[in-house]
Order: C-alpha cells, then structure tokens, then sequence
C-alpha cells in the first residue's frame, strides 16, 4: 500500500516535471537509469545474502541463540543486530517476545540500534555509493553508539 | 571484463553457495532463492522511485537551497533541519542511500548527512509508538535520549574522519558533472 503511493507519487512527479519541461525531465530520468545500473550488481548481491541468511539461520534458530544469558549473550545478540538489518515492523515483535523470553533491556537497547544503524548485507549498497572508508567509519562509529546504548540502559534501567 | 567480474563478486559468490546447495540435495539453496526473490520484490517496490525522485532533485532543487538549509555554514539549524529530514521519511535504509548521495552533490555538510542517515534509521515516530508497546514507554525515551545526541555525535565525527575525496571516484565526478548540468542556478 505505502509502496503503491510512492510509485503514483513518482509517476505525477515525472509528468509534473515533464509537462514543466521535457529536456531536463529527460536528463533526470538519464541520471537515475545510471546511477540504477551501477547499483544493480550490489543490490542483487544483498539481495541474495540475505535469501541465504534467512534460509540458513531460520527464527526458530535465532531465538535459541537468544536465550543465551550474561554477557555472553550480550555480544551474541549485538553480532546478530549488526549483521542482519530488518525492517522495523518484524524488528519491534522479535525485541517483544526476547523481552518475555527474559533478554536484558541493556541488551534489547543495543540490539534495537545495531539492528537499524548498522547492517553488514547493506554494506555492499553503501560502499556503493559511499566508498569503503565512509561506510566503515559510518557503521564503526553508529556500532560504538549501539553498545553506549546499552550500557547506559543497564545502568539507568536495571 | 575483469572490472565487471569484480563487481559482481558477490553475486557470484551467493549464486555458486546456492546451486551447490541444490546439487547437495539439500532444500536450502531453493528457500534461500525464494526468500531473496520476495526481499527482491520488495526492494524493487522502493528503489526505483527513490533513484528517479532523486534524479529529479537533482535537475529542479536549486544548490543554494540546500547548501543555505544544511550546507557547511547551517550550523545547529542545518543539524535540526537534517533530523526532521531523517525522521520525516519512512522506509528501509537502503533507501535513504540515494537521498543522502544527492542531498551531498547539491552542497549539504558531511557531518549533516551522518546525521539524517542515523536519524533515517533509528529515529522515527512510528517507531517510537511501536517501540513503547512491545517494550515500554520508558524504555522507547530513554533509548530516543541517548541516540539523538548520539547521532549527532556519529555525524560530527564522521565528518572529521571521512574527507570528500574517499568517496568512489564516479560519484566524485558526479560533484562535479553535476555543476555543469545545474539548471537551477
């Protein structure tokens, strides 16, 4: 639904463009078609990482790997965030049922972070149109954050 | 050749692990190619609107808006300004990639771009909503109180450690190319 309004509100910013002016509606278009293309090598190969991750690691694995406790279980699950990235409505039901399961919050902070700001199967993507030094600083700095984050819920909600 | 051989390597490497799984006799090579073609629909849902909405920035939004709001002299007003960006927009973000990218070739600061893409990606209001009934009301501030100046922290550093010149040198010259084409000036 929310995919289908983007794709309407594309197509009437397009004809908008056009009808102001074709040429450099046309030039657009050529930007985009480019800069699509050279993407498409790395968005399949994030594309098929994550098919393969998902069949391999199945939820029911994810969750005994969760249920591991202390501060071992702590790293387990802050390496679990930083390498998958999911989307937000799947991320917020999966930290619901760890925190039944009897996940720390400390640990729950840092997984919500990394979970969102870093994400090695989007890296490919990144480096993409960022180069390698951006995206590793980026996702370094946003993965020292995340484990901020949770420390400072361990001691502030303990 | 070799030039596009390396930059499929990844692909390459999924594809071979994939069929020699199917060769194996074992499932999962097939559910892991029907998963990576239902994330593929979902990503083809997004990006290509994304990359032509940017494509369109860049022919019609004028380089002086965008450095005036969150260019190099915007100060705290270009960090608030690249916040509320961040937060405005929903979606994945791999999405908010392309966003970034133009907003940078139009003359937004490093530090700003660090900044929505870390707001892009933790700090949203949905979320919050969401966060405050599957954990806590508490929980969701506080988290939001140490990421927000967090990610200003990840954007200001971010600046500092990463100059201009490391990024791919296509989309270097994008910078530059770009100026020529600028209708907008």
């Amino acid at each position: 639904m929310r995919s289908l309004s983007l794709v309407l509100f594309t197509l009437a910013a397009i004809a908008a463009s056009w009808a102001k002016d074709s040429r450099r509606t046309r030039h657009a278009l050529l930007i985009s078609y480019h800069s699509f293309r050279a993407l498409m090598p790395n968005l399949l190969g994030m594309v098929g990482l994550i098919g393969l991750i998902l069949a391999v690691v199945p939820p029911q694995t994810l969750s005994q790997l969760f249920s591991i406790h202390g501060p071992l279980g702590y790293f387990v699950t802050a390496a679990i965030g930083v390498i998958i990235t999911i989307p937000a409505p799947i991320a917020y039901p999966l930290a619901g049922s760890l925190l039944k399961m009897g996940v720390s919050l400390a640990t729950l902070a840092t997984f919500i972070t990394t979970l969102t700001m870093v994400g090695t199967v989007t890296a490919p993507m990144e480096i993409n149109y960022f180069g390698k030094r951006f995206t590793l600083v980026r996702q370094g700095l946003s993965l020292a954050l995340a484990i901020a984050a949770g420390a400072f819920m361990g001691v502030l909600l303990p | 050749m070799i030039n596009g051989l390396k930059r499929c390597w990844l692909v390459a490497a999924v594809a071979i692990v994939n069929v020699g799984l199917m060769l194996s006799g074992s499932s999962l090579g097939v559910v892991s190619f029907q998963q990576a073609s239902t994330f593929l629909w979902e990503v083809l849902q997004i990006l290509p609107p994304v990359t032509i909405l940017m494509g369109l920035f860049d022919v019609w939004v004028p380089r002086p808006l965008v450095e005036q709001n969150i260019g190099k002299n915007s100060g705290l007003r270009g960090i608030l300004f690249a916040i509320l960006l961040g937060t405005a927009a929903a979606g994945p973000i791999y999405a908010a990639f392309p966003v970034a990218l133009s907003l940078l070739r139009k003359g937004a600061r490093m530090a700003n771009i660090g900044i929505f893409l870390g707001a892009w990606a933790t700090i949203k209001l949905p979320m919050i909503i969401m966060e405050s009934t599957f954990i806590g009301l508490r929980f969701a501030i506080l988290r939001l109180a140490i990421t927000l100046p967090g990610v200003i922290g990840v954007g200001i550093l971010l600046e500092r450690l990463v100059p201009l010149a490391t990024l791919p040198p296509s989309k270097q010259a994008a910078l530059h190319s770009l100026t020529q084409h600028d209708y907008a000036e």
